[in-house]
């Protein structure tokens, strides 16, 4: 690798860490109480679960209690494809071919990390894994350690805390957790879209740099708060769209100085035709403009 | 049970929970009871002391997602008990915690919202603006009054503010459907009902009017449905509005205005029939609709205006059938007179030109046949036999060319064919229509392969995605080697390159689960007319999308016809056979078909379990119909509901999007093989 493209990478890894200390959130409301809940739940060693739609800052909350609690963090996003050697690692084959199944050899994964280090684990999306992988994260939970081929069995440090988050089990594409595990998670934290006070609050805080008219925002939010309630859309826009809606609006009128509702209803198309889903059968284009012609009550909004 | 520790608690939380929870595998064990102690402890080193919030929250935080609502019910049987005991202020139950469902079945523990909470707190800390803000909310939303309303009642305030509210709920109501909501809730009655009487009228239709008074009628025991009854006729009589037959039969009530309003209707129906262009058959179907209210109910009063209505009708059929021969001798006399278009100028045309001009002259079948045949021109009789198949078929009988002319059937666009069919077999004699069917049931076949293909692909296996390792195989494509697993593989069995084999490689292939799928196809009278067509069409489709699952089939009427069951192995022709021979008629019961559907679910040990259901939902039987939905919903079937968009029951439809049925409205029924697909593709 060029010498230029390793100084690049080291110097994203620094900016990266930084970042992470920066974490911002609005701790206010229900994100409060599911905060006090992880910290009650480890303090009676229980093992939690967050659940919540897309977007409600699950992952957010994990980040800020690892953060705040001075451990570090690990997650892994599962799918149907995760294999189990995704979370507890894997053996080098060049090194095994030289050294044999040494220690030296094995490549921890997130899982065993965490174990090790006494970080927060967090099993995102938990429920999209296969039962294979979720029966991995049996033993950890149940007897805090977990047994790698060759190496033996490590235990893990006192401050290994693991952390569960899910989707409704309404949405489409999850599965159901296997009865073991779900035997283990003690503790269900459910999150849902913010109300409206604590979602613009959060809006205002990712567009710090930018001033936006609180009229607008309110109509920002109405209209991505509409797609929550709406009986033809089964995953509705989360607060990721609202806050980009916002920036994309803070952008214009940087440029423009004023904005007309025609001209939010075009930018709040073009965000939120990729943040929904709509149920079979239910055009998505169609949802979204009686959406925003219904909230900012403009003649026609061209798809 | 005075002092009740956070142990004492926590057992008494979760013996409750236990008890109301139905499904086996929902029932918290004794770990929940644990973990609840533990979190409430962790709580009291954190915080000193316990409120009931915390009491709250923690109990709430234990339970699984699918029970948080009973566990919200329990927590308000046991509010009571904790709030005298625990706190020295009364503490409403509020929702402490966020419960993201929106399957809720009870509306009664629905949630209050951020605006009824603040109300319900400042009537317990005795604002005075409590009781205008109530108002305000009442005008706003009565049902949501009625909530908060339901919280007043348990509270320890004096009865004369109890009434004040209630009297302010009492006014808000003025629509049939907010007090049928209401009263789901609390048993408050409007103070105006003439108002909500005049309300309805304009707004719904008897049969929708009439279901929301049966709502009220079973919750208060009153008599809703006979107010509304002779609402209806008194001011119809003046207004000169008529309602449908089939809904003034299915709304009954013991009064004489149900008799004048029946009679009425069967006026109104009787003489739009004979305005249209087959007065027959309209009455003939209007006798068989009569005949199946009539074995629905059992109440004399009921059954004897009924078969009154029945005799009127019988009577206006023996008149017509009398008449009908002069009429029809009088109509071909009309059409002789019409200019015509001679056979010889249509026999040497095309299929599409033919059929084009057949639909729009008349032309005498019998020379056309003979003349086609002699030219031998098959695609001239292929488009007689889709404008009239009965007529073709008969004149080909009559010149004993039957045979050539069955093997002329399948050509052409086989819609028409098929569409034909089911206008014209009434009118075949049985032989002949056994004959045509084997032809029809080729088509159907044929066609209905072609829709799959064009819109679903091949489908060989399932349609569900898995993924298995099996060792590669010499000859097979290399880019198939899954390089991370074979080299686990390889290091696993501790082998040096030079011992490496075939079979050391791993290749991910590409497995399809299995998936249980039922279709339930509404085919009562309100669904006739080209629907069957597009019943078979889809049926045949889900036949072979997925003939590698487990799919069960059935119609449903006032009775269910099983044309697949979800264990037995399809013969396509048998099930071709019985689509073409199924016939549209009767009322709307489908309990018997979910529970059918039910039945089949339990025979499958597929994963993921697919319920669609083709219907206008306007069930007969539609509260058995939800509560079996509901069942199904909870034990994790998807149900998919389509729903002609022109014509079906709101309420129904609005109660199952309510239950997080996926309802899809299709616009014509054209769009109904492509909405199938979308499912097919979607799932």
């Amino acid at each position: 690798m060029e010498e230029n493209v390793i100084r690049k990478i080291l110097e994203a890894v620094k900016k990266a860490s930084r970042e992470e200390e920066r974490i911002q959130i609005v701790l206010k409301g229900q994100y409060l109480e599911a905060y006090e809940l992880l910290k009650d739940s480890e303090a009676a060693g229980l093992t939690p679960a967050i659940i919540g739609p897309p977007g409600v800052g699950k992952t957010l909350i994990c980040r800020y209690y690892a953060m705040m609690t001075g451990r570090p963090f690990f997650w892994v996003t599962l799918d149907e494809g995760t294999k189990p050697s995704h979370l507890i690692g894997s053996f080098n084959p060049a090194v095994v071919l030289e050294k044999g199944f040494t220690i030296e050899a094995f490549e921890p994964g997130p899982l065993t990390l965490a174990m090790v280090l006494g970080g927060v684990f967090v099993a995102n999306e938990l429920n999209r894994a296969s039962e294979y992988v979720q029966n991995v994260f049996l033993e950890p939970l149940e007897e805090r350690s977990y047994y790698i081929p060759h190496i033996g069995r490590i235990k893990a440090e006192s401050s290994f805390f693991f952390i569960a988050s899910m989707n409704p089990s309404e949405l489409a594409g999850v599965h159901r957790i296997s009865e073991a595990l779900r035997d283990r998670i003690q503790v269900w934290i459910t999150l849902t879209y913010p109300d409206r006070e604590t979602e613009l609050e959060i809006v205002r805080l990712h567009c710090k740099e930018y001033y936006i008219p609180n009229d607008v925002l309110e109509k920002i939010y109405d209209i991505v708060s509409r797609t929550r309630s709406h009986s033809a859309i089964e995953k509705p826009a989360s607060i990721r769209a609202t806050i980009s809606i916002a920036k994309l609006t803070a952008e214009y009128l940087k440029r423009e100085g004023s904005i007309s509702d025609e001209e939010l209803a075009k930018i709040a198309k073009h965000v939120l035709i990729g943040s929904i889903k709509t149920r079979p059968g239910v055009k998505r284009e169609e949802v979204v403009k009686s959406i925003i012609e219904d909230v900012l009550k403009t003649k026609e909004v061209v798809i | 049970m005075k002092n009740l520790s956070i142990e004492e608690f926590s057992i008494e939380f979760v013996r409750r929970l236990r008890s109301h929870c139905e499904v086996n595998r929902l029932k918290p064990s004794v770990r929940q009871t644990i973990a609840l102690t533990k979190l409430l402890n962790a709580m009291l080193k954190r915080k000193g002391s316990l409120q009931v919030d915390d009491y709250v929250r923690a109990a709430l935080a234990i339970t699984p997602p699918e029970l948080k609502d009973t566990a919200l019910l329990v927590l308000q049987e046991l509010f009571g008990y904790v709030h005298r005991k625990y706190s020295r202020q009364p503490i409403p139950l509020l929702p402490l915690f966020p419960v993201l469902f929106r399957n809720r079945i009870l509306p009664l523990f629905e949630l209050l919202d951020e605006k009824a909470r603040r109300i319900l707190s400042k009537v317990i800390s005795g604002n005075p603006s409590a009781l205008e803000d109530y108002r305000n909310l009442a005008m706003e939303d009565p049902v949501k009054a009625a909530r908060v309303y339901h919280r007043l009642k348990t509270l320890n305030i004096p009865s004369n503010v109890k009434r004040e509210y209630a009297t302010t709920l009492s006014e808000s109501i003025k629509t049939l459907s907010q007090f049928s909501e209401v009263v789901r809730i609390v048993k408050v009655l409007p103070s105006d009902i003439n108002r909500i009487l005049q309300d309805a009228y304009e707004k719904y239709s008897l049969s929708e009017a009439y279901r929301l008074a049966d709502r009220i009628d079973s919750i208060l025991n009153s008599n809703m449905r006979e107010l509304i009854v002779k609402y209806y006729w008194n001011r119809s009589r003046h207004d000169g509005r008529t309602f449908p037959f089939e809904e003034v039969a299915l709304s009954p009530a013991p009064v004489k205005e149900w008799k004048l309003l029946l009679q009425e209707a069967l006026k109104h129906e009787i003489n739009k029939a004979m305005q249209s262009k087959n007065p027959l058959q309209k009455l003939k179907d209007l006798e068989r609709q009569i005949k199946n209210y009539i074995d629905m109910y059992d109440e004399k009063w009921c059954v004897k205006p009924l078969k009154k209505c029945l005799s009127i009708v019988r009577k206006h059929i023996k008149e017509l059938s009398r008449g009908q021969e002069q009429k029809s001798r009088t109509l071909l006399s009309l059409f002789k007179r019409r200019p015509k278009m001679k056979p010889d100028q249509i026999a040497n045309m095309n299929y599409d030109e033919a059929y084009k001009l057949l639909g729009q002259y008349d032309v005498n079948y019998d020379e056309l046949l003979r003349q086609a045949l002699q030219r031998e021109n098959y695609e001239v009789i292929a488009a007689m036999a889709h404008r009239d198949l009965a007529r073709t078929v008969k004149a080909a009988k009559r010149y004993g060319v039957l045979p050539q002319v069955l093997k002329c059937l399948t050509a052409g666009p086989g819609e028409n064919l098929l569409k034909e069919w089911y206008r014209s077999r009434r009118r075949l004699s049985p032989p002949l229509r056994y004959l045509v069917k084997n032809y029809v049931k080729e088509v159907l076949i044929k066609l209905s392969r072609s829709y799959t293909i064009s819109n679903l692909g091949g489908l060989e296996g399932g349609f569900l995605p898995s993924y298995t390792l099996r060792p590669y195989e010499p000859g097979e494509d290399p880019s198939l080697v899954d390089v991370e697993e074979s080299l686990d593989n390889i290091i696993s069995q501790g082998k040096i390159p030079k011992y490496i084999r075939y079979e050391d490689l791993l290749t991910l292939s590409e497995e399809k689960g299995k998936a249980a799928i039922i279709m339930l196809n509404d085919i009562s009278g309100s669904m006739a007319g080209e629907k069957e067509f597009y019943m078979s069409l889809c049926s045949m489709m889900l036949l072979y999308a997925f003939r590698n699952e487990d799919l069960g089939l059935a119609f449903f009427e006032s009775n269910t016809y099983v044309l697949k069951r979800i264990d037995e192995d399809a013969d396509i022709e048998d099930i071709a056979d019985e689509l073409l021979s199924v016939e549209a008629l009767g009322g709307t019961c489908i309990t018997a078909a979910l529970l059918w559907a039910q039945e089949q679910f339990s025979l499958s040990r597929a994963k993921n379990k697919f319920l669609i259901i083709f219907s206008d939902c306007a069930f007969y039987d539609y509260e058995s119909a939800l509560k079996l939905l509901s069942n199904l919903l909870k034990t994790g079937i998807t149900i998919f509901s389509i729903v002609p968009a022109w014509s079906y029951d709101d309420l129904v439809v609005k109660t199952m999007m309510n239950m997080n049925i996926q309802v899809i409205f299709v616009k014509s029924l054209d769009e109904l093989p492509y909405v199938i697909a979308e499912i097919v593709n979607a799932i």
